[in-house]
């Protein structure tokens, strides 16, 4: 067994490698799903606190197949342990679940959007559905500590207060709809189209590809050329 | 078998290529990751660098433009049509500090249509309308990169733009090769110095800065080559070497206003150098230092051009506090703050596109405790008697400490003289105006662990490769899980 051959601290470096490459890779894999871009949030912004177990709810259409997520951009988001941000897709009139995610304080803050993830709806093209987000708490915090969805001005969209029975009509929530497909490699060949764009022509597609390849298997040999490589007698004896 | 032909070319000297090129490719990646003018202030940097590849006789007609900043609309601006144009081409003014807003992309393509449209369309390549926005700075980047774009007329906006960031790139290669020439005065085995080029190499902000369209890496590469000249005239005094030093040091004042940091470094060394040289006293050497520190005011005012000092030290402005302390106090109260530390800090190790693309918080403040764990194991080793050879040398620590120190003042200096007129903090500190001493502070961190955790060479050698191996998962973490998900997914 070559591993015999190494030294515990060696071991341990190769162990912290590969929990942390893992840890980037399957981070990337959980966000590839491809939102909606032909839309800009512009214009007024405001704020939609989210209190607790007062949902709020959008109603969108999703412009392709396999709708495998919903990105909202929420800030705020300083959760207690029990606490959670409940997702769920529901139909076109709200009233029916069809799938739901919810993100806790036990997993990494969201960067930017918080994605709730759920299985693919396979035949999602034009049909709408509603976004309904619910804050969760066992403690009586008080209102502005609670998280909120940014909204925008955004002609023709609606959102809904599902407590206030309140409607705001011509603002949005910041959410996407995105879609994957079941094949990695397809979703890997979408994304470099995606940074194709906009891009020399010498670059895109499989050149742009190969050089993505090339960083993430090199980064993996350096990793462990950085582990594993020794001092020469010369050096040791210095 | 495999693992035995593996640890044989991990074993080889020929490694250092592969180091060289993953740096490359990782860079390229960095390159083309970013959309077109999502780097601080690239438009304006991309625009004058076209505007110094015109013809120095204006043949086209001018029209006067007032110049209006709502910040909202990049037509605002006077540059050329093309640069311009670009810009709304690829939604510079819906992406930038909007971080829930992304590009307009076509599906099942790699050509959006309207890149198509934007390339057939011939477009005014020079500033027609005035007074233009191009910058008023003299920098030898923009000289270089303008005859690279004065030189290929033919290609696209598109691959203009992109050779200009590969100019970026070309500046940050150079770093990392001056690095490795640095760590020969500060490791003593291969490995070690192939370990510590890593380290500095693959920081992600190095990386973002050294890929966009910028005078910053200018400025970057010519601190790096005046740290590598300074510990060569301090170890080896030559002809050589000294005409580097004065070499770099022009190079510097070239490339960025606060190079001017370095002239004070520069009057030290040459002290030090004279001190050794004739036996002075240290009273004497410090009556020098004095005196030669007025010299250098009264020749820094008198040979320097007047618009110059002007505007680095905002001559003929007049304060809008009753007091220079008034005016210190309040501009302390508003930047020394633990908000205004940590977004230096951020922007020091990763925030990338007009800094709405941060990485995580928590791996921020992991990475502040560690560096604070340095600077105290840095002060026992200032303290201590102890000699640890595998360590950098005490002399190669005040070094750095001393041009640190100096581009601090001079960055905090600029602010606090804006502050001062203004009552508004305009200019700031963002940590990427600190990069340019990245290889000294990298040099002190390490120096910092090195003596309060490592007794011998092996564990240090250890400790670089933990420090490496982390700054390597650092980049990929930026490249995969920041960058690409915000300005792709």
């Amino acid at each position: 067994m070559p591993l015999q051959n190494t030294s515990k601290a060696q071991k341990i470096l190769l162990g912290a490698f590969i929990i942390g490459l893992g840890s980037i890779i399957l981070g990337f894999s959980s966000q590839l799903h491809f939102s909606d871009s032909d839309y800009n949030f512009l214009g007024n912004k405001d704020r939609a606190r989210l209190a607790i177990d007062k949902p709020l709810s959008q109603v969108f259409t999703a412009q392709e197949n396999n709708l495998s997520e919903v990105k909202i951009h929420i800030g705020g988001i300083d959760l207690w342990p029990g606490e959670a941000l409940v997702f769920e897709l529901r139909d076109e009139s709200c009233s029916k679940t069809i799938a739901t995610d919810r993100w806790t304080p036990l997993e990494p803050k969201p960067l930017n959007y918080t994605r709730f993830t759920f299985n693919r709806v396979p035949e999602s093209a034009d049909n709408k559905y509603c976004a309904y987000i619910t804050y969760t708490s066992p403690y009586d915090r008080k209102s502005n500590d609670a998280p909120y969805i940014n909204t925008n001005d955004f002609d023709g969209r609606n959102y809904t207060s599902v407590s206030k029975k309140k409607i705001y009509e011509n603002e949005t929530l910041q959410l996407r709809p995105a879609y994957s497909t079941d094949s990695y490699l397809s979703d890997i060949w979408r994304l470099i189209e995606r940074m194709s764009q906009f891009k020399p022509e010498f670059v895109k597609g499989f050149p742009l590809l190969l050089l993505f390849g090339f960083v993430v298997v090199g980064g993996f040999f350096l990793g462990l050329w950085i582990i594993f490589a020794n001092e020469n007698e010369e050096d040791r004896k210095r | 078998m495999y693992y035995t032909i593996l640890m044989q070319n991990f074993q080889s000297k020929s490694f250092p290529l592969f180091i060289g090129v993953f740096l490359t490719f990782m860079g390229t990646l960095f390159v083309f990751i970013l959309p077109i003018y999502q780097g601080p202030d690239e438009p304006i940097h991309y625009g004058t660098v076209q505007y110094k590849a015109e013809p120095q006789e204006k043949t086209w007609p001018i029209q006067e433009r007032k110049i209006i900043h709502s910040g909202q609309d990049i037509r605002e601006f006077n540059l050329s049509e093309e640069t311009v144009l670009g810009g709304k081409l690829n939604q510079f003014d819906e992406l930038k500090w909007q971080e829930e807003n992304t590009q307009n992309f076509s599906l099942h393509t790699t050509t959006h249509p309207d890149e198509q449209t934007f390339n057939q369309t011939q477009l005014k390549r020079y500033i027609d309308t005035y007074p233009h926005n191009a910058s008023g700075t003299k920098s030898v980047y923009y000289t270089l990169a303008s005859l690279i774009e004065k030189n290929v007329p033919e290609l696209t906006f598109n691959e203009r733009f992109f050779l200009t960031r590969f100019f970026s790139l070309a500046l940050y290669l150079g770093i990392v090769v001056l690095t490795y020439l640095v760590t020969y005065n500060l490791f003593t085995s291969f490995l070690q110095r192939a370990l510590f080029t890593l380290l500095v190499g693959l920081e992600p902000m190095l990386l973002a800065t050294g890929t966009i369209v910028n005078i910053d890496i200018a400025l970057v590469f010519s601190f790096t080559l005046f740290f590598l000249t300074s510990i060569r005239v301090l170890t080896k005094p030559n002809f050589i070497n000294h005409a580097f030093l004065l070499l770099s040091f022009i190079l510097a004042f070239y490339s960025k206003g606060p190079a001017i940091c370095l002239a004070p470094v520069m009057g030290v060394i040459y002290l030090l150098l004279l001190k050794n040289y004739f036996h002075w006293s240290t009273k004497k050497t410090l009556s020098l230092l004095l005196l030669s520190a007025i010299l250098v005011v009264i020749t820094f005012f008198v040979a320097i051009p007047h618009s110059y000092t002007t505007s680095i030290f905002r001559l003929g402005t007049s304060s809008q506090f009753a007091s220079v302390s008034d005016s210190l106090l309040s501009y302390t109260q508003k930047t020394l703050s633990f908000d205004d530390l940590f977004h230096s800090h951020t922007s020091y190790w990763g925030n990338f596109g007009w800094l709405d693309t941060e990485i995580s918080k928590t791996l921020l403040i992991f990475i502040w405790f560690l560096e604070y764990l340095a600077y105290t194991g840095l002060i026992f080793f200032l303290l201590s008697k102890k000699t640890l050879t595998y360590l950098p040398s005490k002399k190669i620590i005040y070094l750095s400490l001393g041009i640190i120190l100096s581009l601090q003042l001079a960055i905090r200096f600029y602010d606090w003289r804006t502050f001062d007129i203004t009552k508004q903090i305009l200019i700031g500190t963002p940590g990427r105006y600190f990069l340019p001493t990245i290889l000294p502070h990298f040099v002190i961190l390490v120096t910092g662990f090195g003596f309060l955790f490592t007794k011998n060479r092996a564990q240090f050698t250890l400790l670089l490769k933990t420090l490496s191996l982390g700054m390597l998962l650092l980049s990929m973490y930026a490249v995969f899980n920041v960058i690409i998900p915000r300005y792709y997914l």
